[in-house]
């Protein structure tokens, strides 16, 4: 069995376990065999609302956004050959997140129950547009780009939540703004599954261009690849998942930075092959912030799911930092 | 009917022709030495003739079929080209990197064919690189990396191989080594078109000579008979010498004319 | 003497002591707080201020009244100003809005009119405890946001006088925060659940969490909107006595 392959299987075996843990964490204790049966159970019992209506969609919800995030950083990374880039790094989320919450607080979902990630699609797109367009000059260029459509879309999303008629916006901006998985239901599932997958799908098939683009823009070309259409695919695609992560989950940091980092040494670096092994990490990343958030509390008050993703990812964004200078061009 | 050629070839760059009404046939097993001043054009005539840049004016052809109607993915199993110090952006080993090759022959999705595996091993081994094979691209030296980047070139078989400058950067022995190569390899039928500065390994190993002045080509043919002292001082207005032919040819720069 | 407000919940006092030409201003938000549709209207009719130091020159007060939480400039304006300030705590309890209303009186000069609207809040919770129900109805109050009030809390006093029981605020059961999990395994479980927050009303984040399909399950028919009990005015027997007739009818369903 190869690295990539083994790597790709103790990455699925963590993200089962990981599930399994993740239906029986939370804030009531629920035994094995309670949670076994809740799905056999009554309509109504207790057990079933908790494990079938609360934490499976919980949990579908951080296995998809985690793939769809850990997808698009090894995209973005192939793409742009940039060990920083990240939906969040690069503004994407923050936009995503904006059209969303302009979906969501200004009572278009209750017209279009779509609306939150059709907008949240759209500000993905701006956001990325503005980024990859202003952001050409190299890493620093493109970091610093994404820094400036972050803060910018961090504005507007202050705007808009202080012009929608609901009071409580300033308070729960942070959600957005640090992502959340609290209270989710099998609607908000099914809401943006289509989207995430249909991203996902997109993203996958470009698994050949990035591979290519390892040896700059012109080899790529003489390669037969068509850089423009290559382009707009990962914006599509990445517009596609961050956007609908984005609407119910809010701006989730980091874990699409950090897990194509941690499959590229198991897979020879090669872009392509990045690209699932990373989705799973993804996936089994989130999954365990996730657990984290419902296991670890202060004062019986949850701690949100983008601490640990923070707390995770930015010690290794430290650590990046550190070591690029010896790494880039 | 010539392999590949340019006609009326004109570039524009900001209102300024960076290659101004360039015509020229080139056959199969020619190995031609682009050579100029520097900013005489010598890259943007080269991306013309790989097809990856549409001329402003004129055409690029291969078999007689204009380059633009070339299916992206078709023109890159017919031409390699290798652009000025190639890298690798990630730590690829090197029998990864040689397999890009064949980017243009593989499907969306599964791996390299039996075929492919056996033409990927006779492009390491044609270009030395058998002990480096699982080395990552990025801790190969100079003439390793140059090496590598030429198996990579060839080993999806092209019929025209593209090359600019491939011996920048590359120190007497791998120049050497790589001007070798490309002979050997025109020798075998291909037809290699490479950007090269240094004239006395273009007067050695290369059959042909195309020479561009400020954008137009002043001078195209087969090197004994083209790479002339007048030519050099037209080309590079410094006074040269041009001595013997073949393998013992050389080009000796003296002065400029106006001392 | 006229009187300038510089929070949601003295504008409700001023407004309710007060006539019509006393009152140099109320904050912005007087009227979208307003304890009872009469005072949102006599709102509608006074100078709107933004808490700011500023206005503070405009309105030229000759008392201000600012919450604990008023900025430190609009104080400082207020001296520079020669306006007295008087600082107004919160009032969640009806004891403190005894003291709160009282407070607020005495510095307006309407000492009179303050002891009335106590006399008669005294009144209505007399009335209301004398015809309290045999069967205490129990509640809890959740809106989305997943803050529950307790017992230190408005919602709290109001719920009890109009005869029900805050879950939330039993010895041992105190919980500052409730997700939906702990919300569905409460034993035992309220009668009612109770949506206090005008923001569970308003597109958001805690309208989704109220929506949320397994609420429809597990509190099918047993979830009531109430009013947001924001501000301890003497008004908040009367909201008690609404509760009592919204927890009746609820019951009776």
């Amino acid at each position: 069995m190869t690295r990539a392959a083994a790597i790709t299987l103790i990455a699925a075996l963590g993200l089962l376990l990981l599930a399994a843990a993740s239906l029986a964490a939370g804030s009531v204790w629920l035994t094995p065999s309670q949670i076994l049966h809740a799905f056999a159970a009554d309509k109504t019992d207790l057990a079933r609302l908790i494990v079938v209506e609360l934490r499976l969609p919980r949990l579908v919800l951080a296995m998809l956004i985690g793939a769809a995030l850990g997808l698009c950083g090894a995209v973005l990374q192939g793409l742009l050959r940039n060990p920083l880039a990240d939906p969040a790094l690069l503004g994407i989320s923050s936009g995503a997140a904006l059209g969303a919450v302009i979906a969501i607080y200004f009572g278009l979902t209750a017209q279009f129950a779509y609306a939150a990630p059709v907008l949240g699609l759209v500000g993905a797109l701006g956001a990325a547009g503005l980024t990859f367009l202003f952001g050409r000059g190299g890493t620093l260029s493109l970091i610093l780009a994404g820094a400036a459509v972050s803060s910018l879309a961090g504005a507007g999303l202050s705007l808009a939540l202080n012009l929608a008629p609901n009071a409580s916006g300033a308070y729960e901006i942070m959600t957005w703004l640090m992502g959340s998985l609290t209270d989710r239901s099998w609607d908000h599932v099914i809401l943006a599954a289509p989207f995430m997958v249909a991203g996902a799908a997109i993203l996958l098939t470009t698994g050949r261009s990035l591979d290519a683009l390892s040896l700059g823009e012109t080899q790529a070309e003489s390669l037969g690849i068509d850089l423009n259409r290559l382009r707009l695919l990962v914006l599509i695609g990445v517009s596609l998942c961050v956007g609908a992560a984005s609407a119910v989950a809010g701006a989730i940091g980091f874990v699409g930075l950090v897990s194509p980092h941690l499959v590229r040494p198991f897979v020879g670096h090669q872009p392509s092959r990045t690209l699932l092994p990373s989705a799973l990490f993804g996936a089994a990343l989130l999954t365990a912030a996730d657990i984290g958030s419902h296991l670890l509390r202060y004062n019986g008050v949850e701690i949100k799911l983008g601490v640990f993703t923070a707390l995770l990812g930015a010690p290794f964004f430290f650590w990046l930092v550190v070591r690029l200078p010896r790494t880039a061009p | 009917m010539s392999l590949l050629a340019v006609d009326g070839v004109t570039v524009l760059r900001g209102g300024r022709a960076i290659v101004e009404d360039a015509s020229a046939n080139f056959e199969r097993g020619a190995f031609v030495a682009v050579i100029g001043a520097n900013g005489a054009g010598k890259s943007t005539l080269l991306s013309v003739l790989a097809g990856l840049l549409r001329p402003d004016q004129g055409e690029a052809r291969l078999d007689d079929r204009p380059m633009a109607d070339f299916d992206r993915r078709a023109l890159a199993r017919r031409r390699a080209y290798l652009p000025q110090n190639p890298r690798c952006e990630w730590p690829l080993p090197v029998e990864r990197l040689v397999g890009l090759g064949l980017t243009a022959s593989l499907p969306a999705f599964g791996d390299f064919s039996p075929a492919m595996r056996a033409r990927i091993d006779r492009a390491i081994h044609d270009c030395d690189l058998d002990s480096h094979r699982l080395q990552p691209a990025t801790t190969l030296s100079g003439g390793e990396l140059a090496r590598a980047m030429l198996a990579r070139a060839l080993v999806s078989d092209p019929e025209v191989l593209i090359a600019d400058e491939p011996m920048a950067g590359l120190d007497p022995r791998h120049a050497l080594d790589t001007m070798q190569r490309l002979r050997t390899l025109a020798r075998s039928g291909v037809l290699v078109i490479a950007a090269v500065h240094d004239l006395t390994l273009a007067a050695r190993y290369c059959s042909h000579i195309l020479a561009l002045r400020q954008g137009r080509i002043a001078a195209h043919g087969p090197m004994a008979q083209t790479l002339t002292s007048g030519l050099m001082r037209d080309i590079f207005e410094v006074e040269a010498m041009v001595q013997g032919q073949g393998d013992a040819a050389r080009v000796d720069f003296t002065a400029s004319p106006q001392g | 003497m006229r009187v300038m407000s510089m929070n949601a919940c003295t504008d409700q006092l001023v407004l309710l002591l007060l006539p019509l030409e006393r009152i140099a201003s109320v904050t912005y938000l007087a009227e979208r707080s307003a304890v009872t549709p009469q005072l949102a209207a006599k709102a509608r009719g006074v100078r709107v201020n933004h808490g700011l130091a500023e206005e503070m020159l405009a309105d030229r007060p000759d008392l201000v009244i600012a919450g604990r939480f008023t900025t430190p400039a609009a104080r400082r304006m207020a001296q520079a100003a020669g306006a007295p300030l008087l600082i107004v705590d919160s009032a969640d309890t009806f004891d403190a809005i005894r003291a709160t209303t009282r407070q607020v009186a005495a510095a307006a000069g309407e000492t009179e009119r303050g002891e009335a609207l106590l006399q008669r809040m005294d009144a209505t919770l007399a009335a209301l405890k004398a015809s309290a129900p045999q069967r205490r109805v129990t509640a809890i109050a959740w809106d989305g946001s997943g803050r529950v009030p307790g017992r230190a809390s408005l919602f709290n006093e109001i719920l009890e006088a109009a005869g029900g029981v805050n879950l939330a605020a039993r010895p041992g059961q105190f919980q500052s925060s409730l997700d939906l999990e702990q919300l569905l395994a409460l034993t035992p479980q309220p009668q009612l659940l109770l949506y206090g927050s005008p923001d569970a009303a308003q597109p958001g984040l805690a309208l989704e969490a109220v929506r949320h399909p397994v609420l429809e399950h597990a509190y099918a028919g047993r979830r009531l909107a109430v009013p947001e009990y924001a501000c301890g005015t003497p008004e908040a027997a009367n909201q008690a006595l609404a509760l009592r007739r919204q927890l009746q009818s609820a019951a009776a369903r």
